[in-house]
């Protein structure tokens, strides 16, 4: 479980990204959708533990992110947008540290490579990567072990139609074994028929929609009209706001 | 130490190594080689300065701070980013990041260290200098990575390494106690310089459909790639023009003499300028390949940056003609063509080790010989300026600005890597 209380953050003096933003994110995938800058990635960088929020507390299965910050991040991985590595690590270097962080063998990293198709890039400086293979590179990181909480912006992007085919197949996996996925993606094809729940930012606080409509079309039209920023229609099958 | 700690300092200190062996052990092993032109005497002499001397703490804590402020930025490159979701404390990841930073200025202490051993007399007190220098390098590392708490830990690491580094007695314990102090008042790692403001680095405003609009908009990009980069240019370009101003001053010259001398002081400083403006811009401001497709010929695009160049190149040609009002005329027909020159090196940059500043030096140190010798060639170099753009031109529509360059990445488009900085 994913809890946001009284979230709060802004980059600088304008208009905060988030304001006493709330959110309870169970089992199964959620998708966080949204137009552009409504927030989506940010709230994502403050549920990794990546942006510390100017306000409010993030639990991961009710450790305190940041105040308890190895054992709430002990479950978790994130896959950002723009891979921002240390440039002076090799690939391998980078996964080995995954490894040994997340308790688990060596052997796991390499098998992690392999799966993304950089195990013959191991030995390479991140610099030496394109910004397509840095992507494979993080992707690879979130394989290692089984994180329990997974958080993913644009997981599809810049993916070719294998990988693509890889990562839904995870994904499918994470959910069966009951783990939390947040995704956000402008590609809802893929997500519809997986998502549990929507969740989207607007004027800087969260919507959950959760159940969402059993009807495809009605779903669809849903996830449309709020990943535009509009508001949810009033659909004959309640998909009511959560919290 | 935690096992989460433990793995993060194994993985720092390769990277540290890995910066100490890319970035500085070439440094110092040439600064090693220089040295050993040097007399014995003169080494002594230096390490005395250096370990003896009355503000010798002061001159080994900048040394390290120096290479310290290098470091750190590539060491922290992402620490603030997708690595804090792993299973580390913030304050782990700071200390190993620190670890890192202190490691990569190895070279430096190695080279100190031989040098304190030929000032400090007896084990004892050279034991003391190496450990001064351990707790000096540590503490300029406290410095300069990124802390939550960063004023009150710079003030702290900052004395602690200026005391540690007189590496003696009482000082030296003071300064590992304030390093001890900077380092528990420091915090969890923080965020780099303006990482946490994306909206500052906001796309400028979209391409104006006027030429005038365009070239404004160029150097508006250009400004913001070069940063501090153009006062260090200036600074570069008039250092030559400085020493022919002493070397007219101190000597009692002809007036062919004089105008020798600022011919080619003006022009070695315009070739040094342009070289270091030259650069800076092929490495933070690389091809741009979207813009290609705008409607912009590529004649406009290399005029505007020679343009660009010419411009700020013109303080140069006016300190130089202080000198001399006679040298005015020659630099003045000149500096557009090596400005013509230097737009076009800016076009082959991605392909060269030596990126464009290899090319400029060379083409504007010998127009600068020429210059000097014949004046009149000034004329030819005026002539030459629309050939000279025109094949830059040619040069920027071969440009392949979208082919992957690997061995180039590093410099091209990141302004994080060591050689582009």
């Amino acid at each position: 479980m994913i809890r946001l209380s009284g979230i709060g953050f802004s980059y600088g003096r304008g208009e905060p990204v988030l304001a006493e933003a709330e959110a309870n994110l169970g089992p199964g995938l959620t998708l966080l959708v949204g137009p552009n800058g409504c927030g989506k990635s940010t709230l994502l960088k403050i549920a990794a533990g990546v942006e510390l929020p100017d306000r409010g507390r993030v639990e991961i299965d009710g450790h305190d992110l940041w105040t308890n910050e190895v054992a709430a991040r002990r479950s978790l991985a994130y896959v950002p947008e723009q891979p921002d590595l240390t440039p002076y690590a090799t690939v391998r270097e980078i996964l080995g540290l995954v490894c040994r962080l997340r308790g688990e063998p060596r052997q796991a990293g390499e098998a992690a490579l392999e799966k993304v198709g950089l195990a013959a890039l191991a030995h390479r400086s991140v610099r030496e990567l394109s910004m397509g293979q840095r992507r494979r590179a993080v992707l690879a990181a979130a394989f290692v072990g089984r994180p329990d909480h997974v958080l993913l912006d644009e997981p599809l992007e810049a993916m070719d139609r294998g990988a693509r085919d890889d990562v839904l197949a995870w994904i499918d996996r994470l959910i069966a074994a009951g783990a939390t996925v947040v995704t956000v993606s402008h590609d809802l094809e893929p997500f519809a028929p997986r998502a549990a729940r929507i969740l989207t930012v607007r004027d800087g606080k969260c919507r959950l929609f959760d159940p969402l409509p059993e009807d495809p079309v009605e779903r669809r039209e849903l996830l449309e009209r709020l990943a535009r920023g509009e508001d949810a229609l009033p659909t004959r099958r309640s998909a009511a706001p959560g919290r | 130490m935690a096992p989460s700690a433990l793995a993060l300092v194994r993985f720092h200190l390769r990277v540290g190594a890995r910066l100490a062996l890319i970035v500085f052990a070439p440094v110092v092993a040439f600064a090693c080689g220089a040295a050993g032109f040097f007399e014995l005497p003169f080494l002594r002499h230096l390490a005395a300065t250096l370990f003896t001397g009355g503000s010798s703490g002061l001159l080994v804590a900048l040394l390290a701070l120096g290479v310290a402020g290098m470091a750190a930025p590539r060491v922290c490159r992402g620490l603030d980013g997708w690595v804090r979701h792993l299973p580390a404390s913030g304050v782990a990841h700071r200390r190993a990041a620190t670890l890192a930073v202190a490691v990569a200025q190895l070279p430096l202490l190695l080279g100190l260290v031989g040098l304190a051993g030929l000032a400090v007399h007896g084990a004892g007190g050279f034991l003391f200098a190496g450990l001064g220098l351990v707790a000096t390098a540590l503490a300029a590392a406290v410095a300069t990575v990124p802390a939550r708490r960063s004023l009150p830990t710079r003030i702290l690491a900052l004395a602690a390494a200026a005391l540690a580094a007189i590496g003696h007695g009482l000082p030296l314990a003071a300064g590992v106690g304030l390093l001890l102090a900077a380092d528990a008042v420091a915090g969890p790692v923080g965020h780099g310089t303006g990482a946490r403001h994306p909206l500052r680095r906001q796309a400028a405003a979209p391409l104006e459909r006027s030429p005038r609009g365009a070239r404004l908009f160029a150097a508006r990009i250009a400004w913001r790639a070069l940063g501090w980069k153009l006062p260090e240019a200036y600074v570069a370009g008039l250092l030559p023009i400085g020493a022919a101003a002493l070397f007219v001053a101190n000597n009692e010259l002809p007036p062919r003499h004089v105008l020798l001398a600022a011919l080619l002081g003006g022009g070695v400083g315009l070739t040094l300028f342009l070289a270091e403006v030259g650069e800076a811009l092929a490495t933070r401001r690389p091809a741009w390949p979207w813009s290609r497709s705008l409607p912009q010929s590529a004649l406009q695009r290399v005029t505007t940056d020679a343009a660009f160049l010419a411009v700020h190149a013109l303080p140069i040609v006016a300190v130089a003609a202080l000198l001399t009002p006679r040298a005015l005329l020659p630099l003045a027909g000149a500096f557009p063509c090596l400005a013509a020159l230097s737009s076009g090196a800016l076009r082959r940059a991605p392909e060269r080790r030596t990126g464009a500043a290899g090319e400029i030096l060379l083409q504007g140190g010998l127009s600068a010989a020429l210059l000097a010798l014949l004046p009149w060639l000034a004329l030819a170099f005026l002539v030459l300026t629309l050939p000279v753009l025109r094949a830059a031109a040619a040069r920027d529509r071969r440009q392949k600005v979208s082919r992957w360059l690997e061995i180039h990445h590093l410099a091209i488009g990141d302004p994080q890597s060591w050689s582009a900085s």
